[in-house]
């Protein structure tokens, strides 16, 4: 879903001519892991393709039904930004970089699409929307 | 800051239309939850709204159902849903309460389905009568307030656009004889960003949401 498509001119001194860097940065309906209760934490997935031609970062993201939202690693570690290289697409998936939410106000439930803002160094703020899927059954 | 939006099938469920896009007008961040519905009284729906009824909103302390109801908590926060100028808000109350109230006869004979091609059906002398007072009410509307854009009040999509959204979906899907003003505004609604989206999202709904008696009209 092509959601905030940004054109940024921005002139490069070392070319002779007028260069322009395209930023635009799209994400598609991710996922997100149902919850039977508030106040739990829950798992966020989603893709980011980088469709410019310069490279962006992704610094945080923001779900309000949580009562904070991090990016972290797939071994649960805080993650500080998230690099996209143009042409790219990050891929935050359970077994890789995902979104934490924490202390969540609402259960998430069957049929529920979450709305999350996702923060670039060169795009801005993104929305993007979760829809949420059953849980994995715990080990 | 969390909200919650209860809604009903997207494809079918022409309040939780409007519910959305007021939501969305004010700019409110809601987790949005979609019920499927059942056809009339809906056990699922029952469990999680006051009335039994969807939309219903949860927003910050506030537990608001109804669509017209749940304008007017939207207005609260972005007082944009109704025109600025007295008298054109006060019409645009007046027609949104009306819709709100009314053309039952139009709502049976022509339910909203958005993923169907029911051209031609559902014409009763009721429906029809319905479907004239509507086309007066969006002419009139337009000749009084509407000369700076393509909706009723001009410019901008307001609540009382919202409020006509799911009529123009259903003038879609059952195409009766319209005027020509009447199709320019269908088309101007249907084209906006926010009524896209709710046609995205009723597309990619499972297929097994879908209700047979909704589904085998032609």
């Amino acid at each position: 879903m092509k959601l905030r498509p940004l054109l940024l001119a921005l002139p490069l001194l070392a070319s002779p001519g007028l260069a322009f860097a395209e930023i635009d940065v799209t994400l598609d309906h991710g996922s997100v892991w149902q919850t039977k209760k508030v106040n739990v934490r829950t798992e966020g997935f989603i893709q980011i393709h980088n469709k410019g031609n310069a490279v962006d970062v992704l610094t945080g993201a923001n779900c309000s039904i949580a009562g904070s939202t991090e990016l972290v690693g797939a071994d649960g570690k805080d993650l500080d930004s998230l690099t996209i290289q143009p042409g790219q697409t990050l891929t935050l998936s359970a077994d890789g970089p995902h979104l934490l939410m924490r202390h969540l106000s609402y259960t998430v439930d069957y049929g529920s699409i979450l709305p999350c803002s996702f923060t670039f160094q060169e795009a801005g703020d993104l929305l993007g929307y979760l829809n949420a899927t059953p849980a994995p059954a715990k080990k | 800051m969390a909200a919650k939006l209860y809604l009903g099938t997207a494809r079918y469920s022409s309040w939780s239309m409007r519910g959305w896009l007021m939501v969305h007008l004010a700019g409110l961040v809601a987790e949005e939850v979609f019920v499927p519905l059942a056809g009339g009284n809906s056990p699922a729906v029952k469990a999680v709204s006051p009335s039994g009824t969807v939309p219903y909103l949860e927003h910050e302390g506030a537990r608001v159902w109804e669509s017209l109801a749940i304008a007017e908590y939207c207005a609260e926060i972005n007082p944009a849903l109704w025109p600025e100028d007295r008298i054109a808000r006060a019409h645009a109350r007046a027609i949104a309460s009306e819709m709100h109230a009314g053309f039952r006869n139009l709502r049976i004979a022509m339910p909203m389905n958005l993923g169907r091609d029911y051209a031609g059906l559902g014409q009763t002398p009721e429906s029809l009568a319905d479907v004239a007072r509507i086309e007066a009410i969006w002419t009139e509307t337009r000749e009084s307030f509407g000369a700076s854009g393509p909706y009723l009040f001009g410019a901008t999509f307001n609540a009382a656009d919202a409020m006509f959204a799911p009529i123009v979906a259903r003038f879609i899907t059952f195409a009766p004889p319209l005027g020509e003003t009447t199709k320019a505004y269908c088309a101007a609604v249907r084209a906006h960003p926010l009524v896209a989206k709710w046609y995205d999202l009723a597309a990619k709904e499972p297929v097994s949401w879908q209700l047979e008696k909704y589904e085998t009209l032609a």
